[in-house]
C-alpha cells in the first residue's frame, strides 16, 4: 500500500502502472491463463514495473496510452514463456521480460518520430511540493556521512524509477518494518558496493541514475536472504558477489552507453540467476541453502529454515526401528570394540539380560539357555527382501564360524541405497524368500546364533548396497525407548548406544485416536476465556499438497500439522493467535503416539509468542548470525490411569521463552484425552487462561 | 581333628541290579542355608516346621516370565493368581513388579484392594461372585470376567438398574487337545455357547465387553496346548472386531504353566520334563502374532500364570520326630510336617533334602506326619541318609497352594517367613495359637458347665 502511494508521488507513474495491471489481466482471461497467477503477481509484476518506467520518463497522452497497452501485452507474453520455462529449471525469472520490453521500447521509439513522447524533467510531486523535499533532502545534509546517506536514499528510490531522498526514506521506512533483514541487507549491499567503487577508484556518483546502487541493494537482498536462507555463510557470500555485480555493472554500462539505454537491473538479474543457478547444480546442498519454500520474506525464510532444520528431520530420512520385540540390551553399538570396526562400525549387536547382567540362565552350555535364542527378529520397516541366506549351524557356545562371517542373514531393501541387514539368524528360522514384501514389526526370523556369533545375538545394520559383507553407513533408528530404572526415554532419529536397554514404541490407541484427525470432521469446542463462553470450531482438511491441517472458521486460524503415525507435530500457524487453536499448537507443538512413564518429549517453538515487537525486532537484524531469542517446548504425561491400557492420559506441557539462554517467559498447559479423544485443553499464559472442553 | 560323622547302621536288601559306576549315591545334597540364611537357625527362632520364602526366586520367576513374554509380544500384562498365594507379603512382592491381581472370591477381591492394588487392575474371575459383589466390582471399574449365563444375566440387570456399563469379558474354554478338557468354567468355543455369550452382550448393550479369558487346564505339560487355545481365542477377537467393530481389548490367556514339582506316576522328574516358561511363551505369542490382527489393533496379552512363578520359591522346614520300623522291614520316618500344612503331597512327590552333613549310605524310608490319621503320609517311598530325631529336613517347592489350602487339623499352623537379598528373613506370618483358633467359636451358656 505505502508503495502504491510512493508511486503516485507521480502522477503519469500512478495512471501507466494500473493500465499495464488491468491489461495483464485482460490478457490472462482472455487467453485462459491460470487466473491465480494475477493475485500473487506472478504474470502483473514486470508489466508493472515497464508502467512505472515509462510513466516515470514519458508525459501522459493518448500516443503514449496506445505504446503503453502494447508494451504491457508484449511484457505478459515474454513474462508466460520465460516464467514457464525458467520454473522447469528451478530459476526465477526477476526481472528480465520488463527489460527485454523496457529496451524495445527505448529502442524503437527512437525510430518513431511522429510519436514525440517528452521526457520530463520533474517528478509532479516534487513540482507541487518543492519545500517538502527540499527540506528532507537538506534535513540529512547535517549528517557527516551525507554523501552516503543520499546516495543510499536515492539508490532506494530508484527501485521506484525516481531520484529524491523523501521516496527513498519513504522506502526505507516501509522496508523496516516490512522486513528488518531486507532493510539490513539493503545497506549491508550498498555499503560493499560503494566500497568497492572507491577501493578502485570508480567514480559511484554520476552513475546514479544508471541504478548502480540498487543493483548491489537488490542483488543483497535476493541472495542474502530472499533465495538463499539469511544466514552468516550468505553475507559473506555477499562479500564476493556483489563486487562480480559492479563489475559486470561497469561491463555492460560502457556497452549500453553506446546504444543509449539505461542499465535498469540487468546487473541484478545476472548475478541473481547465476547464483541460484549455480547453487542448485551442488552434489550436497549443505552450508548455503536455498530456499526450498518460499515465504515472501527473509525473516520467515530464515526461522522456519532453521526450525525446520532441527524440528523436521523425520521428513528427510526413511524411518527405520529396532528389528526386536520388547526390551533388548545393547551389547555393542556403533564404533564396539569387538568387530563394529571400520567399514563395519555403524552396526548394532543385540540380546536380552537378566538383572544380574546375564544373557543366559544356568548351565548355559547350549544356546536355548541363552534368553534370546530364539526369539522372534522383526522387520525393521517395509521393504522388499533382496537376500537371504539359510543353513548356517547355530555354533557351539564359544565357538565361532569364521568362514561364514555372518551366519544367516536376510537383506531387505527400504529404498534407494538403504538396505537394512539382520544377521547371525536361527538356522531355517526365516520365514521370508528372496522378492518377499515385508511390512514394519512383521517377524521374518528368529534370534540365532550362526557365523561369527560366540553365543546367541541379533546383529542389525544398515548399508548402501545389497550384497553380504557391504560396509555399514550411518543412518538414525525413527523413533525408540531407552529403558532407566522403572521409566523410559523418547529418542528419535538417534543411535542406540551400547549397553541402554531400548525397545520399540507400541502405538497407543488412545494417543493415537486423540491426534487422528478425521479429514471432514468437526471438533466443536466450548471455550472459556476471562469468565466468557464462545464456541471455536475446528475443521480437519487436507490441502492439494496433502498437507493436513486443522481450520477455525470463527477465528480464521490454521494450523498445519504432521502424524506419521509415531508423531504427531504442528508445523505452521497462521491466524489469529487468540484462538483456542493457537493455544492447542503450542501446547501440543508434539506429540509421541505412544504411552510410556517418564517420557518427556522435548521441541522447539517459535520465539514469537513470547517477546514483544521490538525485542523480536532487534533479533530480526541479528538473526542470521545468533539468535539470542528461543523459545523450548516441553511435554510429559502428568496422569496416566494404566500405561498398558489407558483410558485417561493427561499431558502436561511447559512452554518457555529464553533470552540469553536464560527463561524469561513461560507458559503452560495441559491436555486431558479419554477413549473418544481430545477431551479438554487448559492453556495458561501470563495468568490468562483459557479451559476448553469438546462437545464433538 | 573334626569328629567323625557318627551314622546309625541301616539294613538294605541286596541289590543284584546292572553295575553303575557312579554307585549307590544320593540324589541329594545337604540344604543347610536357605538364601543364605540358616535353616537351623530359623527353625530355632521361629519354630518347626516353618515356611520360608526366598525373595529373590520369587523377583527372579516373574521378571523372567515377564521378558520371555515381552520379548516376544508387544502388550503383556501379568496378573498375580491370589489363589495360589496370597500371603500379603507375597502378593506385595507381584505388585511390586508390575503385576495386577487375579482373584476368584470376594475374599480375594477385598484383599487386593487391601493390599492397594487399584480396582481397575482387579480381574473378577470364578463361578461365585454374589449381587453385592458385582456391584462392587462395578463401583471399583473393575473388568468381570463372566463364567455362566446366569451370571451374565444378572451382570446385565444390575447394569441397568445402576445405569452403568461395567467391563466384562468372558472366560471361554475350549478343546485344546489334552485330557482331561477342562469345560466346567466359562462358555463353550466349539459348540457355539461362547458366541451365543458374545452376542447377547453386544445386542443388549449394557456390557462393555473389553477382554476374552481362558484357562486350559493346571500343570500342563503341552506348550502345543496353548498355541491351540492362542489361535481359538484370537479368531472370537477377531471375528468381535469384523461382526461388531468392537476392538477386544486383551487376551487373557490364564496360567497352568507346569512347575518344577515331579507328579506321582511320572517316570521322570519335574525339572527334566517340564518346559521353561519361555516355550508356553513362544506357543502363545506366535497363535496370537500370526492370528491376524491389524497392528494397531493387537490385543494385551494377560497372564495369570502363579504356580509356575512361586512354587520354587517356597521351602517347608520340618524335624524328624522318631524313626521306626514296619512290620514289613521297610523304615519309616516320622515328621512334624503333616499333609494339613503339605497338601500338595497328595499329587507331588515333593523333593527332600536333610538339612545337615550326611554320609554316603543311603536308605529307602517312608516319610510319616504328624497326625493321627492315616492318610498323613508326606513321601510313600523316599531315599534319604539315616536321620534321627530331632534332625531337619526341606521340603523344596511348596510355593503356590500349599499356604492357601492348608488347614488346622490336629496341630496348628506353623509361621511363614521371607529371606531377603540380605539374608535377613522376616515373618510374613506368626505361627497360629490355641486363641487364634478359637477367635470365632462360641460356647452357648447351657453349655459352659464342665461337670469335671
Amino acid at each position: 500500500m505505502v508503495l502504491m502511494l510512493v508511486s503516485f508521488a507521480d502522477l503519469g507513474v500512478g495512471v501507466s502502472g494500473l493500465v499495464t495491471i488491468v491489461v495483464c489481466q485482460i490478457c490472462t482471461v482472455f487467453f485462459n491463463f491460470n487466473r491465480s497467477y494475477i493475485f500473487d503477481g506472478a504474470y502483473t509484476f514486470n508489466a508493472l514495473m515497464v508502467g512505472l518506467a515509462m510513466g516515470g520518463m514519458y508525459e501522459l497522452s493518448i500516443h503514449y496510452l496506445i505504446v503503453l497497452v502494447i508494451a504491457s501485452m508484449f511484457t505478459f507474453f515474454l513474462t508466460v514463456l520465460i516464467s514457464g520455462k525458467m520454473a522447469n529449471a528451478g530459476l526465477p525469472m526477476l526481472s528480465l521480460p520488463f527489460l527485454i520490453t523496457i529496451w524495445t521500447v527505448f529502442l524503437s521509439l527512437s525510430n518513431f518520430s511522429g510519436i514525440q513522447l517528452v521526457s520530463k524533467q520533474m517528478f509532479s510531486l516534487q513540482v507541487w511540493f518543492p519545500h517538502l523535499f527540499e527540506s528532507v533532502s537538506s534535513w540529512f545534509d547535517q549528517f557527516a556521512f551525507k554523501d552516503v546517506v543520499h546516495l543510499y536514499l536515492r539508490s532506494l528510490s530508484a527501485i521506484f524509477f525516481q531520484y529524491n531522498d523523501l521516496t527513498g526514506l519513504i522506502i526505507a521506512i516501509a522496508l523496516l518494518f516490512h522486513s528488518r533483514m531486507s532493510f539490513a541487507l539493503t545497506i549491508y549491499g550498498f555499503l560493499i558496493g560503494y566500497f568497492f567503487y572507491h577501493f578502485l577508484e570508480g567514480d559511484f556518483t554520476p552513475l546514479v541514475y544508471s541504478y548502480i546502487g540498487f543493483n548491489f541493494m537488490l542483488t543483497a537482498i535476493a541472495l542474502g536472504g530472499f533465495f538463499i536462507v539469511p544466514s552468516t555463510k550468505s553475507h559473506l557470500l555477499l562479500l564476493f558477489v556483489v563486487p562480480v555485480t559492479a563489475l559486470l555493472l561497469s561491463a555492460l554500462h560502457t556497452l549500453f552507453t553506446y546504444f543509449n539505454l539505461p542499465l535498469f537491473s540487468l546487473p541484478f538479474n545476472i548475478i541473481v540467476v547465476l547464483m541460484v543457478g549455480v547453487l542448485r547444480m551442488r552434489y550436497w546442498s549443505a552450508g548455503l541453502q536455498l530456499v526450498t519454500l518460499q515465504q515472501y520474506s527473509p525473516e520467515l525464510n530464515h526461522y522456519k529454515t532453521a526450525y525446520a532444520e532441527k524440528r523436521f528431520k523425520g521428513q528427510t530420512y526413511f524411518h527405520i526401528f529396532l528389528p526386536i520385540i520388547g526390551e533388548w540390551y545393547v551389547s555393542q553399538g556403533h564404533e564396539g570394540n569387538i568387530t563394529h570396526k571400520d567399514g563395519w562400525k555403524h552396526a548394532w549387536d543385540f540380546d536380552v539380560r537378566d538383572e544380574k547382567g546375564e544373557t543366559f540362565h544356568l548351565p548355559g552350555f547350549d544356546v536355548k539357555d541363552y534368553y534370546c535364542y530364539d526369539l522372534p527378529v522383526v522387520s525393521p520397516s517395509f521393504g522388499w527382501v533382496v537376500k537371504v541366506l539359510d543353513g548356517v549351524q547355530d555354533n557351539l557356545i564359544k565357538d565361532v564360524n569364521l568362514e561364514q562371517n555372518w551366519g544367516n542373514t536376510i537383506i531387505i531393501k527400504h529404498g534407494e541405497g538403504i538396505y537394512s541387514k539382520l544377521s547371525h539368524l536361527k538356522p531355517y528360522s526365516i520365514k521370508v524368500k528372496e522378492g518377499d514384501y515385508v511390512r514394519s514389526g512383521e517377524v521374518i526370523a528368529s534370534c540365532g546364533s550362526s557365523g561369527r556369533s560366540p553365543e546367541p545375538h541379533l546383529h542389525f545394520q544398515l548399508q548402501a548396497n545389497p550384497y553380504i559383507g557391504s560396509q555399514t553407513f550411518q543412518y538414525p533408528l525413527a523413533h525408540y525407548l531407552v529403558k532407566n530404572e522403572d521409566d523410559y526415554e523418547f529418542h528419535s532419529f538417534d543411535y542406540p548406544k551400547e549397553s541402554e536397554v531400548v525397545r520399540n514404541m507400541i502405538l497407543n490407541p488412545l494417543m493415537a485416536n486423540a491426534f487422528g484427525f478425521i479429514q471432514g470432521k468437526e471438533y466443536i469446542w466450548e471455550v472459556k476465556e476471562n469468565g466468557k463462553t464462545r464456541t471455536e470450531t475446528w475443521n480437519a482438511y487436507v490441502d492439494i499438497y496433502n498437507k493436513q491441517y486443522l481450520y477455525c472458521p470463527e477465528m480464521n486460524a490454521t494450523a498445519y500439522y504432521v502424524n506419521d503415525g509415531n508423531v504427531f507435530y504442528f508445523t505452521d500457524f497462521y491466524g489469529n493467535k487468540g484462538s483456542l487453536l493457537y493455544a492447542f499448537y503450542l501446547i501440543c507443538q508434539k506429540m509421541i503416539m505412544g504411552c510410556y512413564k517418564g517420557v518427556v518429549i522435548k521441541d522447539l517453538l517459535q520465539h514469537d509468542v513470547f517477546f514483544n515487537p521490538i525485542i523480536r525486532a532487534l533479533q530480526d537484524f541479528i538473526a542470521p548470525f545468533y539468535h539470542f531469542l528461543e523459545g523450548s517446548y516441553e511435554t510429559h504425561f502428568s496422569e496416566v490411569d494404566d500405561y498398558l491400557n489407558p483410558e485417561l492420559i493427561k499431558l502436561g506441557t511447559i512452554c518457555r521463552g529464553k533470552m540469553f539462554g536464560k527463561v524469561v517467559k513461560s507458559l503452560q498447559g495441559e491436555v486431558v484425552i479419554h477413549s473418544n479423544g481430545i477431551q479438554q485443553i487448559t492453556f495458561n499464559n501470563k495468568g490468562k487462561e483459557i479451559t476448553a472442553t469438546c462437545k464433538a | 581333628m573334626e569328629k567323625k560323622l557318627y551314622e546309625r547302621p541301616i539294613i538294605r536288601p541286596l541289590n543284584t541290579g546292572l553295575m553303575n559306576k557312579y554307585g549307590n549315591r544320593t540324589e541329594y545334597m545337604p540344604v543347610t542355608h536357605i538364601e543364605g540364611a540358616s535353616v537351623k537357625e530359623m527353625l530355632k527362632k521361629y519354630g518347626s516346621p516353618l515356611f520360608v520364602f526366598s525373595e529373590r526366586q520369587i523377583r527372579e520367576n516373574i521378571r523372567s516370565a515377564k521378558r520371555a513374554f515381552e520379548t516376544r509380544y508387544p502388550k503383556v500384562q501379568f496378573a498375580w493368581s491370589y489363589k495360589t498365594n496370597y500371603l500379603n507379603g507375597i502378593c506385595s512382592i507381584f505388585h511390586q513388579e508390575g503385576s495386577w491381581a487375579e482373584v476368584v472370591s470376594r475374599m480375594e477381591y477385598d484383599k487386593a484392594l487391601h493390599n492397594g492394588v487399584s480396582g481397575d487392575k482387579i480381574l473378577f474371575n470364578g463361578p461365585d461372585k454374589t449381587d453385592a459383589d458385582l456391584r462392587e466390582a462395578i463401583k471399583n471399574n473393575s473388568p468381570i470376567h463372566i463364567d455362566h449365563l446366569d451370571e451374565l444375566y444378572r451382570l446385565t440387570e444390575i447394569a441397568t438398574e445402576l445405569n452403568v456399563k461395567p467391563r466384562v469379558a468372558i472366560r471361554v474354554n475350549m478343546d485344546v487337545g489334552v485330557y482331561p478338557m477342562w469345560d466346567r468354567f466359562g462358555f463353550n468355543y466349539e459348540s457355539g455357547q461362547a458366541w451365543d455369550a458374545i452376542n447377547k452382550i453386544m445386542a443388549t448393550g449394557k456390557l462393555n465387553l473389553i477382554g476374552l479369558h481362558t484357562h486350559i487346564g493346571t500343570y500342563m505339560l503341552s506348550p502345543n496346548a496353548y498355541g491351540v487355545a492362542g489361535y481359538k481365542m484370537a479368531d472370537l477377537a477377531i471375528g468381535i472386531q469384523q461382526k461388531f467393530n468392537t476392538t477386544i481389548q486383551y487376551i487373557d490367556m490364564g496360567g497352568g504353566f507346569a512347575s518344577k514339582n515331579t507328579l506321582k506316576g511320572s517316570y521322570l522328574k519335574g525339572t527334566d520334563i517340564v518346559p521353561e516358561v519361555a516355550e508356553y511363551a513362544e506357543a502363545i505369542c506366535t497363535s496370537l502374532l500370526n492370528a491376524g490382527f491389524r497392528n494397531n489393533d493387537l490385543p494385551t496379552l494377560f497372564l495369570e500364570t502363579g504356580r509356575a512363578l512361586i512354587d520354587d520359591a517356597g521351602f517347608l522346614l520340618g524335624t524328624v520326630i522318631a524313626n521306626k520300623r514296619l512290620s514289613d522291614g521297610r523304615k519309616a520316618t516320622i515328621l512334624d510336617i503333616g499333609v494339613n500344612i503339605l497338601f500338595t503331597s497328595f499329587w507331588y512327590d515333593h523333593k527332600i533334602s536333610p538339612a545337615q552333613e550326611f554320609g554316603s549310605h543311603t536308605e529307602d524310608t517312608v516319610l510319616y506326619g504328624p497326625l493321627c490319621m492315616n492318610i498323613d503320609v508326606v513321601r510313600e517311598n523316599v531315599t534319604l541318609p539315616p536321620m534321627n530325631a530331632g534332625d531337619n529336613i526341606v521340603i523344596h517347592h511348596v510355593g503356590a497352594y500349599d499356604i492357601t489350602q492348608s488347614m488346622q487339623f490336629i496341630s496348628l499352623r506353623p509361621a511363614v517367613v521371607i529371606v531377603d537379598k540380605m539374608a535377613n528373613p522376616h515373618l510374613l506370618k506368626r505361627s497360629e495359637t490355641l486363641e487364634d483358633m478359637q477367635r470365632n467359636e462360641l460356647v452357648p451358656e447351657h453349655l459352659k458347665h464342665n461337670k469335671n
